[in-house]
């Protein structure tokens, strides 16, 4: 067992395999070389660390992602697995903690369904219904939007 | 460079500070307010925005654009369109591209180029205009273009303004007392070197960039069909039957094989690798070994003689071409054929591969692309030539022809399309 601390101070107890899913962590236990010290995590809080752990557990099988393998970035977006679609179905600020904490902890199956998740809230929508999701004021001219729109014109299907 | 807080940033800092105070002051804990929609460009940082937007696929990206300012920043950044542009398998660009290239237009050049491929929407078709008569062979690339004809002279030309640069025959190269005396039915060139082969039965080797003649080979009783050298080996056929190989890496060219490949003309020779393809009138596409000069493997399944055959880079696929009209793809581990494509009404006379697309062109005086993954025709080209087609070739920007005329055709398929960045695409 392993012993985590969030930077609110609260500890958790997990399993070396589970917490091993971030290298960040792997390398600290590495370092340490004793699994019995408590392991500081000065950046992600308890309830995001929780969330995080979760997703851990339930992943504690799978094998760890290559790095930068071209194979697996040609994924498409759409393919998340269910239970990573309901553990994704959290609020927008939850999910961007997430994307932080995964980039942070280095879980980059975690960080990848993470920006996954973002990116299908985006696709297939319009600018207005982008704008709606993410809260986003449109601060461009007519002028600025009739040039975007030129610019866009070339993937227009004629 | 996208700064690393922006100063809109630490406004909205600002402002969430003095909304904290307000809700203080007014005894509501701010943990507890509910948590708004939030715009993540605000709140991640740049790399995983970046990391977001290679999730989407292009089209997306370019509605992202018309969302806000700070969007269409990130939606425009150099990382995002070419992680796009790499997840196109066929798609890739020169070693020398700048790595500071706007790849949102790279992207948007190499897309359009496919549509008029898919299309066969060519801009324009012109021709070179300098030979007296028929051209038999032709190879080009971005910068120049090399054709042999039946006035015994080799011609180089710009490939983009189809100028004559230069003409190479025995008149001019009296001082050299090099040329041919024959038609020039077959030629090869690299960065070095250039063959050409002639009907007088002899094989010229020039030396390039110079375009001087460096020695003439005498291998054969006949004219000589065809030729083919990668960096090791130079394979030349004839109408004598026999298929020369020679070493290219040592001084002087030395004679490795001699193989009796048909019995009658050897029409078409092609190596890759250790390969060395050959096909003839008795209808057999032939497999060598350049490096023993044994015999692998004989294709049989055309019903008349043959007229050209080529193999795929990776040496995997072997197609070939001859008067039953049909194209027939063969694979050289399984020793099958895998698949036909039937469409030329005539002779096919003339083939080339490049990357999974295979153009043929054909005595019924069409040039077709077919498609080797797809199985079939992507593109039929009936109006270009009014008379056989003796040689083809195509790269991801043009295809250029020759025929029993003059005048050989090419068919820009970028005219129009910024040169910026066209220059930059290999495949």
């Amino acid at each position: 067992m392993v012993k985590l601390t969030s930077s609110d101070g609260e500890s958790f107890d997990v399993e070396k395999e589970v917490a091993e899913r971030s290298v960040l962590i792997k390398n600290m236990i590495e370092d340490v070389g004793d699994a019995s010290t408590e392991i500081p995590i000065p950046n992600v809080t308890a309830n995001v660390l929780k969330k995080v752990l979760e997703w851990c557990e339930h992943h504690k099988g799978d094998p760890i992602l290559a790095n930068e393998d071209d194979t697996d970035a040609r994924k498409k977006s759409t393919d998340i697995d269910e239970w990573d679609q309901k553990f994704m179905q959290v609020d927008q600020e939850m999910l961007f903690e997430i994307i932080l904490a995964a980039n942070y902890l280095d879980i980059k199956a975690l960080l990848e369904v993470g920006c996954k998740t973002v990116a299908n809230m985006i696709k297939g929508k319009t600018p207005e219904e982008i704008r709606r999701t993410f809260n986003i004021q449109n601060d461009f001219t007519p002028e600025e939007e009739a040039q975007i729109r030129r610019e866009n014109e070339w993937a227009e299907d004629r | 460079m996208v700064p690393l807080v922006s100063n809109d940033q630490v406004r909205s800092s600002i402002n969430a500070d003095t909304d904290a105070i307000y809700h203080k002051e007014n005894n509501v804990d701010f943990e507890e307010k509910p948590s708004l929609l939030t715009d993540f460009t605000n709140r991640l940082p740049s790399e995983l925005r970046t990391l977001v937007f290679c999730q989407l696929d292009f089209r997306s990206i370019l509605v992202c654009r018309c969302v806000c300012h700070r969007w269409k920043e990130v939606a425009d950044m150099s990382a995002v369109w070419r992680y796009q542009f790499r997840l196109r398998r066929r798609w890739a660009v020169k070693q020398e591209t700048p790595d500071d290239i706007d790849w949102r237009k790279m992207f948007e050049t190499r897309y359009l180029l496919d549509r008029r491929w898919e299309r066969g929407e060519c801009v324009e078709a012109y021709n070179l205009d300098g030979h007296e008569e028929s051209v038999y062979c032709v190879q080009f690339d971005d910068e120049k273009i090399i054709t042999g004809s039946r006035d015994r002279s080799v011609r180089v030309w710009d490939t983009t303004t189809g100028k004559q640069l230069r003409i190479l025959n025995a008149e001019v190269l009296e001082g050299d007392a090099v040329g041919h005396t024959g038609s020039v039915l077959c030629l090869q060139y690299d960065d070095r070197m250039m063959l050409t082969g002639s009907s007088d039965g002899t094989v010229i080797i020039w030396e390039l960039p110079a375009y001087r003649p460096v020695r003439q080979l005498h291998d054969h009783k006949e004219g000589v069909l065809d030729l083919s050298f990668n960096d090791r080996y130079i394979a030349t056929c004839s109408k004598d039957g026999m298929v020369i190989i020679r070493n290219r890496r040592e001084e002087g060219f030395p004679l490795v094989h001699k193989v009796v490949a048909c019995n009658g003309s050897v029409n078409s020779v092609h190596i890759r690798r250790s390969f060395i393809a050959t096909a003839g009138v008795d209808g057999i596409v032939k497999v060598w070994n350049a490096d023993t000069g044994k015999l692998l493997m004989s294709l049989n399944g055309h019903s008349r003689g043959l007229a050209c055959v080529i193999l795929s880079p990776d040496a995997r696929t072997i197609v070939s071409g001859g008067n039953d009209n049909t194209i027939r793809v063969w694979d050289t581990k399984k020793k099958t054929c895998l698949f036909e494509f039937a469409g030329h009404e005539s002779l096919v006379r003339t083939l080339h591969v490049f990357g999974r697309k295979v153009l043929s062109g054909s005595y019924d005086q069409t040039l077709k692309v077919w498609d080797l993954d797809y199985r079939q025709i992507v593109l039929d080209l009936r109006k270009y030539h009014g008379n056989w087609i003796f040689s083809a070739k195509m790269d991801s920007k043009r295809i250029v022809s020759t025929s029993f005329g003059a005048k050989p055709v090419v068919l820009d398929f970028t005219r129009g399309l910024d040169d910026e960045y066209v220059r930059y695409i290999l495949m």
